[in-house]
């Protein structure tokens, strides 16, 4: 049975990555309050949290490309605004004006 | 649709083959609607965000950071159980696959008993839906969600039934499939709404 244990020793090792970094994202909120690149390393790092739930839990690189593209698609959609938001807030909120 | 996966001795059970459609394709349609339902919303976060970005900076620090950080740990430990609960279905291991169903059912409980604390706690500071443009977008982007989770919470009672009667299988556990998606695929949501609110500070 070690195709098993394997499977799940690289589940525990995705969950227990994905717990770090969401402990690393709070210190980097923390420490970086209210500083610009706290919104590129924020993407960044959802971005990768994203990533590792995609790939490991949806085993997404094994899926059709139509589930890949949309997943994929979704997961990097987000981390662009937050990081775009940091630089171009002022003018998309001109731009987004009714 | 069968659950096509490696079954021989030895192979790699966590790989299946390539191209295929986790779950079934009912599932995936619902997925994709989610997303579209949860960009929108996204959406207006971000409009909101550029247009009062003081009021998410100050209001980011008002709300529990503790209870978002739980309900984060919650829900990946939660996807991580159900992604082990697939992932020993596949070897033929029921028990197993059981046991790990129900402690992501117990751990996906755990979410709805956080959010009432929390926002018990939330009332009692005076923050309520009418504090101001960020909460109004904090309460409508986590309540939605929790409306999601309770679906899922909801499916994987029924999944969790279902494979106590043996309906599923080593080769045939498509429902179990479907319903790891759709969690997998709040938790995603979630991770995003986390970091909306309680990490861009």
């Amino acid at each position: 049975m070690k195709p098993i244990r394997a499977a799940v020793a690289h589940l525990s090792f995705a969950w227990l990555s994905l717990l770090g970094l969401t402990a690393l994202s709070l210190l980097l909120g923390y420490t970086m309050h209210g500083k610009i690149g706290l919104q590129i390393l924020v993407a960044g790092l959802l971005w990768l949290k994203a990533w590792i739930v995609a790939r490991d839990f949806m085993e997404i690189g094994a899926c059709h490309a139509f589930i890949r593209r949309v997943v994929y698609g979704f997961i990097a959609v987000t981390p662009l605004c937050i990081a775009l938001l940091g630089y171009y807030g002022a003018q998309f909120a001109r731009w987004a004006c009714l | 649709m069968n659950t096509s996966v490696a079954t021989a001795a030895g192979d790699d059970f966590r790989q299946p083959l390539h191209g295929r459609v986790p779950g079934n394709k009912g599932i995936w349609v619902g997925i994709c609607c989610e997303f579209v339902e949860f960009l929108v919303l996204f959406a207006v976060y971000f409009v909101a965000r550029a247009h009062f970005p003081q009021a998410f900076e100050q209001g980011a620090e008002r709300l529990s950071r503790p209870a978002g950080t739980l309900i984060t740990v919650v829900m990946v430990s939660s996807s991580f159980c159900i992604a082990c609960s697939v992932a020993t279905m596949r070897a033929g291991r029921r028990r197993s696959s059981i046991l790990w169903l129900l402690a992501g059912l117990v751990l996906a409980l755990a979410y709805p008993a956080t959010k009432l604390a929390e926002i018990q706690w939330n009332l009692a500071h005076g923050i309520n839906g009418q504090a101001g443009i960020f909460f109004s977008v904090y309460y409508y982007l986590t309540f939605n969600h929790m409306v999601h989770a309770f679906w899922g919470m909801l499916g994987i009672l029924w999944v969790l039934a279902r494979h106590l009667t043996g309906a599923y299988s080593q080769h045939d556990h498509d429902g179990l499939e479907a319903l790891a998606c759709y969690w997998h695929a709040t938790d995603l949501i979630w991770l995003v709404i986390f970091s909306f609110f309680y990490v861009l500070v």
